[in-house]
C-alpha cells in the first residue's frame, strides 16, 4: 500500500495566496516616499483623476483636456489618470487604488452615482479632499458641474425667442424633449429648466409650474409636449424619435431638445429621414465638434449648449489648488458655459454667437466665457439653494497660464 | 469465399493501454459476423477504426481487394462502410426521410426540396416492404424503429459493409428478431454485416460466424454452427465460468414471514395490472419475468414509488402501507431500487465514483450535513473492492467507467443504503459477460446473507439462472410460479407467450 | 427479405395534400409561426385601438425602418442558432463596420467598393469565429464574447473614440428613399429574408445546417464536413452584422463605436421568438422575421402610447413571454397533425417468441 503525503495542495495554494496578500498590503501601507502634504506652495501637487468613461469620445475629451492643462501648468502639478468605465464596481476599485496612492486631492467623475457614498467614505477615512464632477455625489466632495438651470434654461430662452419670431405657438407646434433615463434624475432636470424658460416665449404651449414637473417617467405634458428616452445613444434616439413622430401630425412645427450630443445627432437624423427637418428647430448639449458643425451649417440647428468640456481640466486643476489652499468654495463651482447660437445675442445671459468663442471653422474654443460671480441659486437635484459660480478661481494664477478666459488679465 | 473486407495487423494504443494488437479480421459478402468479447477487449475500438472515428497506429484495411485510407468518417462513408453506433447517429430534429438520406440528399446544383427528399426516400426503401413513417420527426419514433431507420440509411448509401454496435441492447426479443430479419435481407444483397454484441445467444443464432476478442486480440473465429456457447464463454474469459447454485436457500427462507408482500395491485392505464400479488422472503431471489408490456416493469417501478395510479397495499417488513406514490417513501421504507437505465435514472453522471456511492450512504459519510470526504473514500473503496470494479481513480467521473463497471457501482450504491429489500430492473442490460456473471454471483451471495431480492427482467436466462423462484407475468397478471425442476427457460418463455396457463 | 406480418402500407397524407408538401414537422413549425403571426396581428389590433396614429402608412413605414437593422442581424443569427451555436460578436461588428465604412467612404473610396470592403471585414471576423469554435473547440459563448470585445474595442481605437460623420451624403445610399416610400434598406431586408428562407429550405447547404444543429455527431459520422460548415455559418452571420453596421451608419450618416449595443441580445431573442432553439436544429427565417416585427411593433406602439421607458422594458419582457407561450400553446393544441403511428414493426408477439424458442 502506497503511503501518500497528506498535503492538500489546495490548502497550500490558499496559504501562499494569503501570505502574498498580507505582504503586499504591508508594503503598500508603508507609505510611498515623498508623501504629499497640502498647502506648501512650491511642492508639486499630486492629483488623482478618475474619468467617467474614456471609451466615450465625448468624455474622453475631459482626460485629454486635463493632460493638456497639466502640461501647460508645468511641474507644479502631477496628475494620475483612471477610467471608471461607467461602471460602479470599477469606480469603487479605482477609488481604492487612488486612496492607496495618497494624492493631495482626488477628482472623481463617477462612473455611476450609486457608489458615491462608499467612495466618499473611503476618501474621508483617508483624509483626502476631493472634487466630484457632474453630479453632487454624497456631499463629501466639492461639487463641480455644468449648471442646468442656466445652461438648459437659457437654451430654452434662445429657442423660445427664435420660435416666437417664426410665429410658432401652441396650436401649430409640438415640443419633443429627449431624456437620458440611465443618467439619473439630476442630469434630467435639464429638460425642466429648459421648458420653464421656453414656455415664457412660445405662447400656447402647455405650462408647467416648476421644472420638477418633468421627471424621468414623464412622456407627455399636456397636448403639445412629448418626452422620449434616448439613453444617451445615437441609434436608440433615432428609433425613439422616429416612433414618436408618428404621433405628431406632420403639419406641426417641431421644437426638439435632446440633452446630449449623441442623442441630438440621432434625433436630427430621425427628423431628416421623416422629412420634417426643415420644419423643426433643434439644439444639442455638449459642444461636440459634430454639433458645432451642425450649428454652423444646418439651418434648423439653432442653438448648442456648450460646456467646453475639453477645457474642464483648466478649471479643475486650479479648483484643486484652491481647495488645498483652504480657500472658500461655493456649493457648486460651475464649468464654463455658453448657449451658442448662429447670431443671436442676449445680454447678461449665456446666449452668444458661436463666433465669440470659435474662430473660423475651428471646433476647439480659443476663447472661454468669463468667470461667473458666486451667488445663490438652485442646486439641481438637491432641492435647496446655495452659492453657485466660479469667479473665485480668478485668484489662482494657474488659470492665467491658459490665456483664454475672457475678461481675465 | 473471397473476403469483402479484410483487416490486417491493426494496432491501436491509447497512452499506456493497448486497445488492439496485431488484429486480423475479415468478412465476406453476404456474411454476418458477430464480434463478442468482454469490455475492454477492443471491440468498439475496432468498430470505430472501420468507421473512421479513430485512426489506427498501424495496419491495413482492404475493401474488395483495394486498400483504404480511412482518416475520417467521411472517408469511411465514401468507401462504403456504414456504421451504426450503440447510441445511434441520427438527427432528432429532422424527419425520418431526411435522416434516411442524411448527407445523401437528392440534389441538383446544390438545391434540393422537402418533396424531392421524401420521394427519393420512399423509392429507396420500397423493396423492404416495411412501412416507415417518412414524415415523422425521428425523435418521435421508438428506439427499435429508429434503429431500423439507421440500418436502412446505411443500406441506401450502398454500403458494402454495415457495422452495428450493440444493436439489440435496448430491444425486446420480438423487436430484435425484426432487426435480424432486416439484416437477412441486407445480406441477401451482398452486404457484409458485422455485429458487435453482448448477447451470445443472438449472435450464435443469427450470425454466420462468431469472432471472440480478448485483451486486444482476436482469439477465436469459427462458423457459429460449429460453436457451442460454453466454448465462446471460455474464449471470452480465458477460463470456464462457475455455475450458480440456486434454490438452496429458498426452502429455508419460506419458513420466515415475507420481507416484502405485494397485495392485490391494480392499474388501469397501460401496461395494466390485475390483482397482482407476490411475496419475497428474506434470503431468496425471486424473478419476475415477462415480455415487454406484461406489467412486470410496472411492479418494479411501483415498488420504487414511480407510479401514482396503482391501487393496492404493500408490506415491507412489519410496515403495511398503500402503494408508494413517490420515491421518497419507497426509500424511507427500505426499498433499494435499481432502475433499468443506469445512465439516465440511476447514476449521477456528473459525479465521481466515490461521490455516487456516498450519496446513498449520507448518514455514514456526513456529520451535521458536512460530508467527510475521507470517510466517503473509505466507504467507496470498500465497495469497489468487494465488487471488483475496474477504475482508474475513485475521483474519476462515473461516466468514464465501462457499462459493466457502472452497473456494479450502481448496485453497490443501492446496497450502501442498507435496504431491507432489493428490487432490480434489468440489472445486466448492456453489460459484458464478465461483469454479468459477477453481478449474478453477487445477487446470490446477497440472498444467502439474508437479503430479499426481487429481480425484474426480460432476460430469460438471467431469470432462470439466478432466481430461486420465477414468477411469469402476462398481460398484467401473474400467470404462474415456476420452481425447482419446472424452472426452465423454455417453460418460462412458453408461459410468457401464453402457450401454457 | 422475408416479409413482416401482413400490414397495409400506410401513406401518411396530411390535410389531403400530396405527401411531401406538408410534413408533421413543417406543420408544427407553420402553426408556431402563424401563432406568432397571429400574436403580431393581435398586438397590432391592441395598438390600433389604443392610438389613432398606429394604423397609418407612415407609421408602418416607421416600424419597418426601425426594425430593418435588427432584421439583417437576426437573419444571420438564425443560421448560427440553427447550426447549434450563436454569435454575440454581432454587437461589436456593427459599430466596427459602421466606423470603418464611414472612414473608407470619407477617404474617397466609391460606395459600392466600401460596402464590399465591409462585407469582407465581416467575412474575416466570421472566419476567425468559425475556426476558433470548430477547430480549436472553444465554446461559442466564450469565443464570440471575446470577439465582441475585440471588434467593439477596435471600433473605438480606430477612431480615437470619436464618432465619424459622413463627409459625403451619397455614402448613405442604403438608407435613401426607395419604392413605396420605404427606404432602400427595408427592401434589402425583405430580399434577404426571402433568400434566407429559400436557402434553408431548398438547398443542401440549408439541410446540412439543420443536420449539424440537430446532431453534430450524426452529421460527422454521416460525412458532413463539420468544421467547414460551422465556419461558413459564422462567416455568414458576421457578414450580415457588417451589412447591418453599414445600413445603420447610412441611416445616421455617421459611424460610431456606440452603435448596436443591444444587437446581440435582441437578435437572439428574435430568433428564439421565431421558433429557434438554442439547442440547435430548429428555427426558420420566417419566424425570425415575425419575431423582429413583434419587437419593432412593440417599441413603436409603446412610444405612440407614451409609455415611460421604465415600463417599456418591463412590458417588452412580459410580451415576449406571452408571445412564445401563445405560439407554443397554439401548436400544442393541434395534436392531430403530429401524433404519428410510430409502430412500424408489427406486434406479432406470439409468432416471434415461438420462433425464438424452437
Amino acid at each position: 500500500m502506497r503511503i501518500r503525503p497528506r498535503i492538500k495542495w489546495l490548502q497550500v495554494a490558499a496559504a501562499v495566496f494569503a501570505l502574498s496578500v498580507i505582504v503586499s498590503a504591508c508594503a503598500g501601507s508603508s507609505g510611498s516616499p515623498g508623501a504629499s502634504n497640502s498647502g506648501s506652495p512650491h511642492k508639486t501637487l499630486k492629483i488623482d483623476f478618475a474619468n467617467i468613461n474614456d471609451e466615450s469620445a465625448f468624455f474622453h475629451s475631459v482626460t485629454q483636456g486635463m493632460k493638456d492643462a497639466e502640461k501647460t501648468i508645468g511641474s507644479d502639478v502631477k496628475v494620475r489618470y483612471y477610467d471608471n468605465k461607467s461602471d460602479g464596481n470599477t469606480t469603487l476599485q479605482n477609488a481604492r487604488l487612488m486612496v492607496n496612492d495618497h494624492p493631495d486631492l482626488i477628482i472623481e467623475f463617477y462612473g455611476t452615482e450609486a457608489v458615491a457614498k462608499s467612495a466618499e467614505r473611503l476618501f474621508k477615512d483617508a483624509n483626502i479632499p476631493c472634487i466630484t464632477v457632474n453630479v453632487p455625489g454624497a456631499g463629501g466632495c466639492t461639487w463641480y458641474d455644468l449648471y442646468n438651470p442656466s445652461l438648459c434654461g437659457q437654451t430654452g430662452t434662445a429657442m423660445g425667442k427664435i420660435a416666437a419670431e417664426k410665429g410658432w405657438n401652441g396650436s401649430n407646434t409640438a415640443v419633443i424633449l429627449v431624456a437620458a433615463a440611465s443618467f439619473g434624475p439630476e442630469i434630467n432636470t435639464c429638460q425642466g429648466y429648459y421648458y420653464e424658460e421656453l414656455q415664457k416665449y412660445v405662447p400656447g404651449i402647455t405650462k408647467i409650474s416648476s421644472y420638477k414637473d418633468i421627471t424621468l417617467s414623464t412622456t407627455r405634458v399636456g397636448s403639445t409636449t412629448y418626452q422620449v428616452n434616448g439613453d444617451g445613444l445615437l441609434d436608440k434616439t433615432f428609433n425613439s424619435v422616429t416612433n414618436v413622430l408618428q404621433a405628431i401630425p406632420s403639419s406641426k412645427h417641431l421644437i426638439v431638445y435632446p440633452i446630449g450630443d449623441d442623442m441630438a445627432i440621432g434625433a436630427w437624423r430621425a427628423l431628416d429621414q421623416a422629412n420634417r427637418g426643415s420644419n423643426s428647430i433643434i439644439a444639442g448639449l455638449g459642444g461636440d465638434p459634430r454639433t458645432l458643425v451642425q450649428l454652423r451649417t444646418n439651418p434648423s440647428w439653432v442653438a448648442e449648449g456648450d460646456i467646453f468640456i475639453s477645457h474642464w481640466g483648466e478649471l479643475l486643476l486650479p479648483m484643486a489648488k484652491a481647495i488645498l489652499e483652504h480657500r472658500t468654495t461655493p456649493a457648486l463651482t460651475t464649468s464654463p458655459l455658453a448657449v451658442l447660437t448662429k447670431n443671436l445675442t442676449v445680454p447678461n445671459t449665456l446666449i452668444a454667437p458661436m463666433s465669440n468663442f470659435y474662430k473660423g471653422s475651428e471646433t476647439n474654443a480659443t476663447e472661454l466665457p468669463p468667470l461667473v460671480p458666486v451667488k445663490d441659486g438652485d442646486l439641481p437635484g438637491l432641492d435647496k439653494q446655495g452659492p453657485v459660480g466660479n469667479d473665485y478661481l480668478g485668484a489662482i494664477d494657474w488659470l492665467r497660464k491658459f490665456g483664454n478666459v475672457s475678461g481675465l488679465s | 469465399m473471397a473476403a469483402l473486407l479484410e483487416v490486417r495487423r491493426v494496432h491501436k494504443r491509447y497512452g499506456t493501454t493497448q486497445a488492439l494488437t496485431d488484429l486480423d479480421f475479415d468478412v465476406a459478402a453476404g456474411e454476418a459476423v458477430g464480434v463478442v468479447g468482454e469490455n475492454g477487449a477492443g471491440k468498439s475500438t475496432f468498430a470505430k477504426i472501420l468507421a473512421g472515428a479513430v485512426v489506427p497506429d498501424a495496419g491495413d484495411v482492404f475493401l474488395e481487394g483495394r486498400q483504404l485510407q480511412i482518416r475520417s468518417p467521411r472517408d469511411a462513408r465514401l468507401a462504403g462502410i456504414g456504421f451504426i453506433p450503440q447510441e445511434l447517429a441520427f438527427v432528432p430534429t429532422l424527419t425520418v426521410a431526411e435522416n434516411l438520406l442524411l448527407n445523401n440528399w437528392p440534389t441538383r446544383h446544390g438545391t434540393t426540396s422537402p418533396r424531392a427528399i421524401l420521394r427519393h426516400a420512399a423509392r429507396a426503401i420500397q423493396r423492404f416492404q416495411i412501412d416507415v413513417p417518412l414524415q415523422a420527426a425521428m425523435a418521435q419514433l421508438k428506439l427499435a424503429d429508429q434503429q431500423m431507420v439507421e440500418i436502412l440509411k446505411a443500406f441506401i448509401r450502398r454500403s458494402k459493409i454495415i457495422l452495428l454496435d450493440e444493436p439489440t441492447a435496448a430491444l425486446s426479443a420480438h423487436e430484435a428478431s425484426q432487426l435480424f430479419r432486416a439484416l437477412e435481407s441486407v445480406k441477401s444483397h451482398g452486404v457484409g454485416v458485422v455485429l458487435i454484441s453482448h448477447r451470445l445467444d443472438e449472435v450464435l443464432r443469427h450470425c454466420d460466424r462468431i469472432d471472440v476478442f480478448r485483451n486486444s486480440r482476436r482469439v477465436y473465429s469459427a462458423p457459429t454452427v460449429d460453436t457451442p456457447v460454453d466454448e465462446v464463454v471460455f474464449q471470452m474469459l480465458g477460463q470456464a465460468p462457475a455455475m450458480l447454485e440456486t434454490g438452496s436457500s429458498a426452502a429455508a427462507a419460506a419458513k420466515h414471514p415475507p420481507a416484502l408482500a405485494v397485495s392485490d395491485w391494480q392499474r388501469e392505464s397501460h401496461p395494466r395490472l390485475e390483482h397482482v400479488s407476490l411475496d419475497v422472503h428474506e434470503g431468496e431471489v425471486v424473478a419476475l419475468f415477462g415480455v415487454r408490456g406484461c406489467g412486470a416493469e410496472v411492479v418494479a417501478e411501483g415498488l420504487a414509488g414511480r407510479h401514482r395510479d396503482i391501487t393496492g397495499t404493500l408490506r415491507v417488513g412489519q410496515h403495511e402501507t398503500k402503494v408508494f406514490d413517490r420515491p421518497r417513501l419507497a426509500r424511507a421504507a427500505g426499498v433499494g431500487y435499481l432502475p433499468p437505465d443506469r445512465k439516465r435514472q440511476g447514476l449521477f453522471t456528473g459525479l465521481s465514483v466515490s461521490q455516487n456511492l456516498g450519496m446513498w450512504a449520507l448518514d455514514d459519510v456526513a456529520k451535521r450535513s458536512i460530508i467527510n470526504s475521507r470517510r466517503e473514500q473509505d466507504l467507496a473503496k470498500g465497495w469497489v473492492n468487494r465488487f471488483n470494479v475496474r477504475y482508474r481513480s475513485l475521483r474519476q467521473p462515473v461516466s468514464e467507467l465501462s457499462g459493466g463497471n457502472q452497473q456494479k457501482v450502481l448496485l453497490a450504491s443501492r446496497l450502501a443504503s442498507k435496504p431491507k429489500v432489493l428490487v432490480l430492473q434489468e440489472p445486466t442490460r448492456g453489460v459484458d459477460i464478465g461483469a454479468r456473471l459477477q453481478i449474478h454471483r453477487e445477487l446470490r451471495r446477497l440472498a444467502e446473507s439474508g437479503l430479499a431480492v426481487l429481480l425484474v427482467t426480460a432476460d430469460v436466462e438471467e431469470a432462470v439462472g439466478v432466481a430461486d423462484r420465477v414468477l411469469v407475468m402476462r398481460d398484467g397478471v401473474v400467470s404462474r410460479e415456476l420452481v425447482g425442476s419446472q424452472k426452465t427457460q423454455s417453460a418460462a418463455l412458453r408461459v410468457a407467450a401464453g402457450e401454457e396457463s | 427479405m422475408t416479409q413482416t406480418s401482413s400490414m397495409p402500407a400506410k401513406r401518411h397524407s396530411y390535410l389531403g395534400l400530396p405527401t411531401g408538401w406538408v410534413t408533421p414537422q413543417s406543420l408544427f413549425r407553420a402553426l408556431e409561426i402563424s401563432g406568432l403571426f397571429t400574436f403580431l396581428l393581435a398586438l397590432g389590433v391592441v395598438f390600433a385601438l389604443s392610438s389613432g396614429q398606429f394604423l397609418t402608412a407612415s407609421n408602418f413605414r416607421a416600424i419597418l425602418t426601425t426594425s430593418a437593422v435588427l432584421g439583417i442581424v437576426a437573419i444571420g443569427q438564425t443560421f448560427a442558432i440553427i447550426a447549434g451555436g450563436f454569435d454575440l460578436s454581432v454587437a461589436g461588428v456593427i459599430p466596427l463596420a459602421s466606423v470603418l465604412y464611414a472612414m473608407t467612404s470619407n477617404a474617397g473610396v466609391p460606395t459600392p467598393l466600401a460596402i464590399l470592403a465591409m462585407l469582407a471585414l465581416g467575412a474575416v471576423v466570421g472566419l476567425i469565429n468559425g475556426l476558433v469554435i470548430s477547430r480549436v473547440g472553444i465554446d461559442p459563448l466564450i469565443a464570440t464574447l471575446a470577439m465582441l470585445s475585440i471588434t467593439g474595442g477596435f471600433a473605438f481605437t480606430v477612431t480615437n473614440g470619436v464618432s465619424v460623420p459622413f463627409d459625403h451624403d451619397y455614402a448613405g445610399v442604403l438608407a435613401d428613399s426607395g419604392p413605396l416610400g420605404l427606404p432602400v434598406h427595408v427592401w434589402l431586408v425583405a430580399g434577404l429574408v426571402i433568400v434566407g428562407v429559400l436557402v434553408l429550405r431548398y438547398t443542401v447547404f440549408g439541410r446540412m445546417v439543420y443536420a449539424l444543429g440537430g446532431s453534430r455527431e450524426a452529421s460527422w459520422l454521416a460525412g458532413v464536413r463539420v468544421s467547414g460548415l460551422t465556419t461558413a455559418v459564422y462567416v455568414l452571420c458576421s457578414m450580415m452584422a457588417a451589412l447591418a453596421g453599414v445600413v445603420l451608419a447610412s441611416e445616421l450618416l455617421s459611424g460610431s463605436g456606440n452603435l448596436g449595443t443591444d444587437a446581440a441580445l435582441n437578435s437572439v431573442a428574435a430568433v428564439v421568438l421565431g421558433g429557434g432553439s438554442l439547442a440547435g436544429g430548429v428555427g426558420t427565417v420566417w419566424g425570425t422575421a415575425v419575431g423582429v416585427l413583434i419587437l419593432g411593433t412593440l417599441a413603436n406602439g409603446m412610444a405612440l402610447l407614451q409609455i415611460s421607458s421604465f415600463y417599456q422594458t418591463i412590458a417588452t419582457g412580459v410580451v415576449l413571454l406571452l408571445a412564445v407561450a401563445f405560439s407554443r400553446l397554439r401548436a400544442a393544441l393541434a395534436p392531430r397533425f403530429y401524433r404519428v403511428t410510430s409502430e412500424f414493426i408489427s406486434e406479432d408477439t406470439a409468432a416471434a417468441v415461438t420462433e425464438e424458442v424452437t
